[in-house]
């Protein structure tokens, strides 16, 4: 059991949320997607998907980055594009006026697993084909996975404490974990939070050679905690919430979304295993001082990987017993990597907004998962109480834990 | 320190550079003016308008070790002989593959039980700009199926904690040239909230010809040598190499009896907001990180001795850093001599701001501050005190090193003599 050490430990809310996603743009929409349940799956039309082994994926089809954009740019990446989106809706929402900010004092912490690989791709595409000197110079910089956030920041002109996560599936939630600290801890007042993947050829490329996959095409492909699943289905989306001490957002009128309320960072060596999922959950609930009965629902990062999804069914077995209601968003949103903790964070919100848990659909449970309570189809329930997984398959696991 | 009152101590180090691969050799290196740079053949850059930096070669890993790592990712080589190298010095209680208890001598044993929870709080914080983009050509760019190359930031980081069987938490951080400093801060923040007890952190980076295609085109690189603050200094040269340190609260460290080596008390990090590849011609971000890690340090200006600085050798970077000395340090800048460490080892990319923070705590326990080399034309404009002919033998109590990276990013790390 883990004590965090925290001595001034100030309360923290969220007080806006920017999700784009395949099912839904902004906040709003991104709910009734969740509420309706309708899956962003869908067969891959980005590019000729018939010579790879996987062939749907959830993409932010109706993603338009010209919405989005202050000023016109010659080229990003769509890692950059997606976060532009996610920055815009947040800073929207959240009311809060730039200018009359004192800039330095907003944090910016990201995350994303993949940064601008499809820009190293197409940079790297001219120096493979015509030769070292002819790589184009205004490519080069989008390739760093630091692009999106330092744009951000210029943009916007955000000079305050500015941190960038590329530490897998998990970076978004270790992202959220930090900024959490940071506005706990009195360090900073505000920070706006989150993280983006993006869909496209070179990731997917590589995704099929690490075999996480699921073969099957149609919509349905996504299969957490079933014994029929045979592996992911890549999914793309951006994420920003804005995280604030309760007091300056009561001072300030701010609308508040929910409490964070406590997180929890652990690792397994090896892979993922069961111990690093527990001790991760454990530290989110004691950091916020309630009991693990009072978690009402665990918002699940299964995703239909075999391994992950047993591991992670254990864990929760063990943390909280028989018949804890669970669920998780993936079968709608796919598996979106570096974005999934601020994605999942989104849905929680959606969940306490509405009082409704989205359903998943099991054909066939996996043994690990039998006394857990998982809804087929969606349901009302009343929610207070909300702990959000967010694991990588080598073993890093993220746990954080949501407040109405 | 607003965060907590628990103070964080560096209790190990590893190094491998162009100058050594060992915190000695690397340290007699720097305070000798030895020219770490040259022609680089670890990696084939044929076809390249500049084919000089510095390598890194002659790494040696016992057969245990080198049987965990993948040859052909040259990070890994250097990772792991770096992280090794760090946990000896600090006699952290971890072991290759299994969970024993490894105290530095038998009386120390008894007090085993009243240390921390040893593996399942140590953390593992690396920090890189390009991964595993070693192992890219085969794949990357290529409309072929994808093969070996790995795309991961993250691969480094998890061969540590499985090779020493770490349960801590593992964090992969990207900020281009100031991620070597930032896995360093964050490293102690995670040791001041409580989130670990341990944090093995630094940055590395290898040379690999997808580096060296894009950074040929950013016309900072230089055909002459790397003269930083000079006033006829032409860019950088890219360098490889790691640089790991072992962070723990001071009472872990006096509980193992382990030698503090010294405080990392202060952590700014921020960006320009600027432009993606120019720093503001004013110094204000990199000023603005500097008074953020002193003010969370609690030290005043006038308390610092020495600055380990960024000094890329840039026309642009030394004229904006030397700015912002001043700006944040006033009058007592021109009794603070500044070192760029980079005249020597190059620009070592994701793990500069690691290597240049051992070398301010060498600097610290040493009291010697190396010199910065291939200096002939001083420039008026970067004016502070800056040995050159060769090390200034001074007493050391606290030092900034700063980092600065592509995107505007900036970190300015503190250390204080314990």
């Amino acid at each position: 059991m883990v004590k965090l050490k925290i001595l001034i430990m100030k309360r923290v809310v969220i007080t806006a949320a920017g999700p784009v996603t395949a099912i839904g743009i902004g906040q709003e929409c991104f709910t009734e997607g969740v509420v309706e349940g309708g899956s962003g799956i869908m067969e891959i039309t980005a590019f000729e998907h018939g010579k790879y082994d996987a062939h749907v994926a959830a993409r932010a089809e109706d993603f338009d980055v010209k919405e989005f954009l202050p000023t016109p740019k010659n080229y990003l990446d769509r890692n950059t594009e997606l976060s532009f989106g996610a920055f815009s809706l947040a800073l929207k929402a959240s009311g809060i006026d730039l200018a009359k900010a004192d800039k330095s004092k907003i944090a910016l912490i990201w995350g994303t697993a993949f940064g601008g690989a499809d820009t190293m791709n197409l940079f790297y595409a001219d120096v493979q084909k015509k030769g070292p000197r002819f790589g184009k110079p205004i490519l080069f910089p989008h390739t760093y996975s630091n692009t999106a956030i330092s744009m951000l920041s210029i943009e916007y002109k955000l000079n305050g404490p500015h941190m960038n996560f590329v530490s897998g599936w998990t970076a978004s939630g270790q992202a959220l974990a930090y900024a959490y600290d940071l506005v706990a801890s009195g360090r900073v007042p505000v920070a706006f939070v989150g993280g983006a993947e993006a869909f496209n050829e070179t990731i997917f490329r590589y995704c099929c050679s690490q075999k996480i996959l699921s073969a099957s095409s149609n919509e349905n492909a996504c299969m957490p905690f079933d014994s029929a699943a045979d592996g992911t289905v890549m999914g793309e989306g951006a994420g920003m919430i804005v995280l604030e001490e309760l007091d300056s957002a009561l001072a300030r009128g701010a609308h508040i979304l929910a409490e964070f309320a406590g997180a929890g960072l652990a690792g397994s060596p090896g892979g993922l295993k069961p111990k690093a999922i527990e001790e991760a959950m454990t530290t989110a609930i004691n950091s916020s001082k309630i009991n693990p009965c009072d978690v009402e629902l665990v918002l699940a990062s299964a995703n239909g990987m075999p391994d992950m999804d047993k591991a992670e069914a254990a864990a929760i077995q063990k943390v909280f017993g028989d018949n804890k209601p669970v669920t998780t968003i993936k079968p709608l949103i796919g598996e979106t990597f570096g974005a999934a903790g601020i994605l999942q964070l989104h849905a929680a919100l959606s969940i306490l907004e509405k009082q409704f848990v989205p359903g998943v659909n099991i054909a066939s449970k996996i043994s690990e998962s039998e006394k857990l309570k998982i809804p087929a189809e969606g349901c009302p329930q009343k929610i207070k109480t909300v702990l959000i997984n967010n694991l990588d398959p080598d073993g890093n696991t993220v746990s954080l834990l949501i407040k109405k | 320190m607003p965060e907590s009152s628990k103070r964080v101590a560096v209790t190990g180090m590893g190094i491998v550079s162009p100058l050594g691969n060992d915190i000695q050799t690397f340290w007699n290196a720097l305070c000798a003016g030895k020219d770490g740079l040259g022609q680089i053949t670890s990696c084939d850059l044929s076809g390249f308008p500049i084919q000089q930096g510095g390598q890194v070669s002659g790494i040696s890993l016992p057969p245990e070790l080198l049987a965990k790592i993948r040859v052909d990712d040259r990070c890994q080589l250097m990772v792991v002989s770096a992280v090794k190298q760090a946990i000896n010095q600090a006699g952290l209680p971890v072991n290759v593959a299994q969970a024993s208890c490894l105290c530095k001598n038998p009386e120390e044993t008894r007090i085993a039980g009243k240390m921390p929870a040893l593996h399942s709080k140590t953390a593992v914080v690396f920090s890189t700009n390009f991964a595993a983009a070693g192992t890219l050509d085969g794949d990357l760019g290529l409309a072929t199926p994808w093969t070996k190359g790995d795309l991961g930031f993250e691969t480094a980081t998890d061969l540590v904690a499985d090779i020493w069987n770490l349960s801590g938490p593992r964090t992969t951080l990207s900020l281009s040239c100031s991620s070597g400093a930032a896995a360093i801060g964050y490293g102690a923040d995670l040791i001041r909230s409580g989130r670990a007890d341990y944090v093995i952190a630094g940055g590395y980076d290898a040379i690999s010809r997808f580096a060296w295609a894009g950074l040929s085109l950013l016309r900072t690189m230089t055909e002459d040598k790397l003269r930083p603050f000079d006033k006829n200094r032409a860019g950088t040269l890219f360098s490889e190499g790691a640089g790991i340190v072992v962070l723990e609260s001071f009472e872990s460290a006096k509980l193992r009896n382990s030698q503090m080596l010294a405080e990392l008390c202060g952590f700014g990090f921020n960006n320009n907001a600027y432009h993606m590849t120019a720093p503001p011609q004013d110094g204000k971000g990199i000023a603005d990180t500097m008074e953020m890690a002193l003010k969370e340090a609690g030290i005043l200006p006038e308390m610092v001795d020495h600055v380990n600085t960024h000094g890329t050798g840039t026309q642009l970077n030394d004229l904006t850093e030397t700015a912002a000395i001043k700006q944040v340090l006033g009058k007592h800048a021109y009794d603070v001599p500044i070192t760029s460490i980079k005249s020597m080892i190059g620009h070592l990319m994701g793990a500069a701001g690691s290597v240049e923070a051992i070398a301010s705590v060498l600097t610290i326990l040493n009291g010697r501050i190396p010199p910065t080399i291939n200096m002939t034309e001083p420039d008026p404009e970067c004016d502070l005190p800056i040995p050159t002919a060769g090390p200034l033998d001074k007493q050391v109590k606290v030092v900034i090193s700063n980092s600065s990276g592509i995107g505007g990013n900036n970190v300015s790390l503190v250390f204080r003599k314990v």
